[in-house]
This record gives structure tokens, C-alpha cells and sequence, in this order.
């Protein structure tokens, strides 16, 4: 917090439009970094299951494998979310 | 934590310069000319693949794998054809050998009979001579044997005449003489 | 680490700056500048990614199916692919009439993406939004008149008033599963799409950019272990990420293609 805290105090000295920028690049950061947390540990259990799954059952390879991209899809979505405000803050 | 005031009037002032930072495109926000563009591209292909492009190549490869499976029947097909076939050989020459063997057969009785006849010929020719022969021989022997009796006879009557001292008739005593004769032949 | 910093203090402010958010995903119209039919780019990319499959299938389809030609089973094995990997897991029985449609989606998403890494033009297609949600809402208007097709109005009340949960969390549930169904599915869809490919065409710009600016500085007569590192690494992250994008394109367009498969079965079988 004592980051963004800084980061206001720099602001001060700034014009409204530096202000803006400094705060969206900090937000930007913590938005993708936050959003990359969940979703990194998720897709790592997903896969990790997935191939658990197909050690033991190598004859149900090709099943295991379209599940694990489906989740891996449905998961990857929360980052891919954290993307976009990412680039919302930053670009916008 | 103290908000600096003047950073929240800067954020204040934004607003007012919203117009002004409009000017940057924002790069998540849909154009309206690219979704046109997207939406007739997209429904060209989607047209094009449902009507034009997947029907052939799908049916293709299903007649392909009708044509297979239809292949994989014909030739079953020409199996059992062959084995038809074969049956139908070997029956023919089941029957061809079957014929040979029989007009071998025949040939073979023929010529048996043809050599049975011949030899039946020759034998009787053998027998007929063999018995013309005998017939000769005995004729002969006893042609032979009355020229032969006679002098024996003689030589008997005129031996025992010398014998006994009396003449001994010849016709009393031939009967005799035959009959010693015989039994010597 | 000095020296780094000091390139980049020192470094005529120039030195490794990202370039401005339009100059990269933006691009200057061919013909009909500002209007609804404005011709781009991406527009052009749209339009190979329409012609390249109709010439593929066609040289493909007047290959005699006795003896294949080459094309003609790697066009063969697409469909296989595309029926045997995504529709039939996706959809369960029936999913022969949504062939064509997964069909188009797989190969004009995967050909707009390969765009990335293909000289000249280096954007994908499906990093500008139009087109995933063009191609979401399609599948959206898809799967929800499949839905009321198959299941009449038992496909909605399934939704918003499911009869699998206990009756006091029903409205929860319903409101819940009518909003991630109904409204979040076709966004999730395309910005799934949309953010991975935007993702990594920002990812190769940043390696452009890095080895522009470590040549740049190179060049400006500057030297240093570290620098030297970072013109290496950026040059081998490029080739390695470029390489890798060709592998992300194609499986965001398979998720994209199985992710309609399973929202268009999901309307088509009712859940158990």
C-alpha cells in the first residue's frame, strides 16, 4: 500500500493527466498481477490432474486431454479478464 | 493514510478532460466497420462450408468408404466365385478321369476279349492239328500195328509149328494171339 | 543492473518505450475511411481467411475421392478432425447438422490467428474485438435457438428455475445461471479469444521492442555484459514466443470450436 501511497504523493507534484497515468499504471500492475494468482495455481491443479488422469488410464488419453483444455479455458478466463482491465487502465 | 488533495482535484479534472483523451482508441472496444467486415466474412464461409465446400469432401469420402467396404464384399464375392469355380474344375475332371478310366477299361476288356479270342483261335487251331495229328498217328500205329500183327502172328504160328511139331493152324489160333498182342501194347 | 538503468535513464527517453496502444492494433484503411465499410487490415485478413479454405476445399474436392491427393486427405483430416475431436465430444449424438458451422469457426479463427506470426501482417485477426464477438454471438444466437428448438420452453425454465437444487435457492441459482448463461457466456467466449491473442501480439511487440532498443544502444557504441544478455534473451524470447503463438493460435481456435460444441449440446440434450 505504502507503494501506491508513494506513488500518490508523486502524483502531488504532477499535472492531472501524470496523476491519472501514475495511478492507472499501478492499478494496471496490481489488476493483471492479482488476476494471474488464481488462475496460474488452477490451470497448474488442472493439468497436474489431467495427467494424473491420463497415467493411469492411457486408453482414455484423448478424453482427459479435451477436458483438461476445456478447463484450462474456463479458468484461464478470469486472467484473461485481469487482461483487459489491465489494458483498459493502461491503454484507456 | 492522508489523500493528497491535490491529486483528487487532478482526478477531478479528468472528467473535464475526457473529451480530450477520447481521441486515444480504446483497444478492447468493438469498430463498428470491423464487426461488419467479421459478420459478412464469418457468414460468407459459414454459406460457403454449409452448401458448398463440406458436402463433396464428406460425401467423398463416405462413397470412398462405401466403395471399401463394397470392395472388401466383392472380393469375398470372387472367393467364393473361385471357389466355385475350382469345385466345378476339379468335378470336371473328377468326371474327365472318370471317362478316361472307363474307356481305358473298355479298351482293356477289348483287347482282353480280342486276346482271348485269339488265343482261343490259335488253341483250337493247336487242338484241331494236335487232334488231325492223333488222328494220323493212330491211323498209322494201326495201320502199323495190322501189318505188324499179321507177321507176328505168322512168326507165331510158324514158330509154335516148329515148336510143337505140328502145323498149327493160323485161324484157330489168331484169336489167341491177338489177345497176347493187346496185352503186350 | 546500473548499467541497465542506465540505459534506460540516460537513454534519450527513447530507449525502450512501448509503443502507443493505437499504432498496434490500428491500422490505416485501405478504401472507405470512416465509414461503416472501411476496408483495413483486418478486414483484408477476414477476407484471406474466407478465401484460403473455399480454394483449399475446392482444389481438394476436384481431386477424384478414388486416390486422394495429398490436399485432399490433409483437407479430409480436418473434417475428421474437427468431427471426431470437437463436435462429438461437444455435442453428444447429433452433432452431424453443426458440422459446417464448427468447421468455420475452427478454420477462420486458426487462419486469422496464424496472422501473428506471418510477415507483412503480424496481427492476429481476433485481436481486435469485432471479430470473437461477432463469432460469440453467433454461437450465442445458435445455442439458444437450439435450445428452444429441442426443449421448447423447458430450456428456460430449466435455467432460471432449476428443478435439481432445493427449492429455497432456486431464485439464487436461476438468477445466477440465467446471468452466466444468458449474458457472461458470450463475453467469456470472445474475450477468452479476443485477450489471448491481443496477449500475445503485445508480448511479441514487447521482445520487438526490447531488441530494438538493445540494438539501438549497441549501435550508440554501448557496451556491457548485461546488455548483451538482454539483446540475446529478447532475441531468443521472440523466436521462441513466435513459435509458441503458432501453438496458441491454433488451440484457442480449437477451445473457441469445442466451447461452442459443448454450449450447443448443452441446449441440444437437456441436463440430466
Amino acid at each position: 500500500m505504502s507503494l501506491a501511497s508513494n506513488a500518490l504523493m508523486l502524483a502531488q507534484q504532477l499535472d492531472a493527466t501524470d496523476a491519472k497515468n501514475a495511478n492507472a499504471a499501478i492499478g494496471a500492475g496490481f489488476a493483471y498481477g492479482l488476476a494471474a494468482i488464481g488462475p496460474g495455481i488452477g490451470i497448474g491443479i488442472i493439468v497436474g490432474q489431467a495427467i494424473q488422469a491420463m497415467a493411469r488410464q492411457p486408453e482414455s488419453a484423448g478424453q482427459a486431454q479435451t477436458t483438461m483444455f476445456l478447463g484450462i479455458a474456463f479458468t484461464e478466463a478470469l486472467a484473461l479478464i485481469g487482461f483487459v482491465v489491465f489494458i483498459l487502465l493502461k491503454f484507456v | 493514510m492522508t489523500l493528497p488533495i491535490t491529486s483528487l482535484t487532478g482526478m477531478l479534472a479528468l472528467s473535464e478532460e475526457a473529451s480530450e483523451t477520447q481521441e486515444t482508441i480504446n483497444p478492447v472496444l468493438p469498430v463498428g466497420f470491423e464487426i461488419f467486415w467479421s459478420a459478412v466474412f464469418f457468414f460468407t464461409l459459414l454459406a460457403l462450408m454449409r452448401y458448398v465446400l463440406l458436402p463433396p469432401i464428406q460425401q467423398g469420402r463416405e462413397e470412398r468408404a462405401a466403395r471399401l467396404s463394397a470392395g472388401r464384399d466383392s472380393v469375398s464375392d470372387s472367393d467364393s466365385e473361385l471357389a466355385q469355380i475350382l469345385a466345378a474344375h476339379k468335378e470336371q475332371i473328377a468326371v474327365a478321369e472318370a471317362e478316361g478310366a472307363a474307356i481305358i477299361d473298355a479298351a482293356r476288356a477289348e483287347a482282353d476279349g480280342q486276346r482271348a479270342q485269339a488265343v482261343g483261335a490259335v488253341e483250337e487251331e493247336i487242338t484241331k492239328l494236335r487232334s488231325n495229328a492223333q488222328a494220323e498217328i493212330d491211323v498209322a500205329r494201326s495201320t502199323a500195328l495190322a501189318g505188324a500183327k499179321g507177321s507176328v502172328s505168322q512168326l507165331a504160328v510158324g514158330a509154335a509149328t516148329k515148336v510143337l511139331g505140328r502145323s498149327v493152324d493160323l485161324a484157330s489160333n489168331q484169336s489167341v494171339i491177338d489177345s497176347y498182342l493187346n496185352s503186350g501194347s | 543492473m546500473t548499467n541497465v538503468l542506465a540505459i534506460f535513464a540516460e537513454g534519450e527517453g527513447s530507449a525502450v518505450e512501448f509503443p502507443p496502444i493505437e499504432n498496434v492494433v490500428e491500422w490505416p484503411a485501405f478504401f472507405g475511411g470512416d465509414t461503416f465499410y472501411e476496408f483495413n487490415k483486418i478486414a483484408l485478413m477476414g477476407l484471406i481467411a474466407v478465401v484460403v479454405p473455399t480454394v483449399l476445399f475446392l482444389v481438394a474436392r476436384a481431386s477424384s475421392s478414388t486416390a486422394p491427393s495429398k490436399l485432399r486427405v490433409f483437407v479430409e483430416s480436418i473434417v475428421k478432425f474437427i468431427e471426431e475431436q470437437i463436435a462429438k465430444p461437444g455435442i453428444g449424438h447429433g452433432f452431424e447438422p453443426y458440422v459446417p458451422l464448427l468447421t468455420s469457426l475452427f478454420l477462420f479463427i486458426a487462419i486469422g490467428n496464424l496472422f501473428e506470426v506471418i510477415p507483412f501482417f503480424q496481427m492476429p485477426m481476433n485481436a481486435r474485438m469485432a471479430n470473437p464477438l461477432v463469432l460469440a454471438l453467433v454461437v450465442w444466437a445458435i445455442f439458444i435457438y437450439v435450445g428452444f428448438k429441442n426443449q421448447g420452453f423447458r430450456y428456460f425454465k430449466d435455467i432460471v428455475w432449476p428443478g435439481h437444487v432445493p427449492p429455497a435457492l432456486r431464485p439464487l441459482v436461476g438468477f445466477i445461471e440465467f446471468f452466466s448463461v444468458f449474458i457472461v457466456r458470450p463475453f467469456s467466449h470472445a474475450i477468452r479469444l479476443f485477450a489471448n491473442m491481443l496477449a500475445g501480439h503485445m508480448l511479441l511487440i514487447t521482445f520487438s521492442v526490447l531488441i530494438i532498443a538493445t540494438l539501438g544502444q549497441i549501435a550508440a557504441s554501448a557496451s556491457g555484459v548485461v546488455l548483451a544478455l538482454g539483446f540475446v534473451g529478447s532475441l531468443v524470447g521472440l523466436i521462441g514466443f513466435t513459435a509458441f503463438e503458432v501453438g496458441v493460435g491454433i488451440i484457442q481456435a480449437f477451445v473457441f470450436s469445442i466451447l461452442a460444441a459443448v454450449y450447443i449440446g448443452s441446449s441440444l440434450h437437456p441436463a440430466h
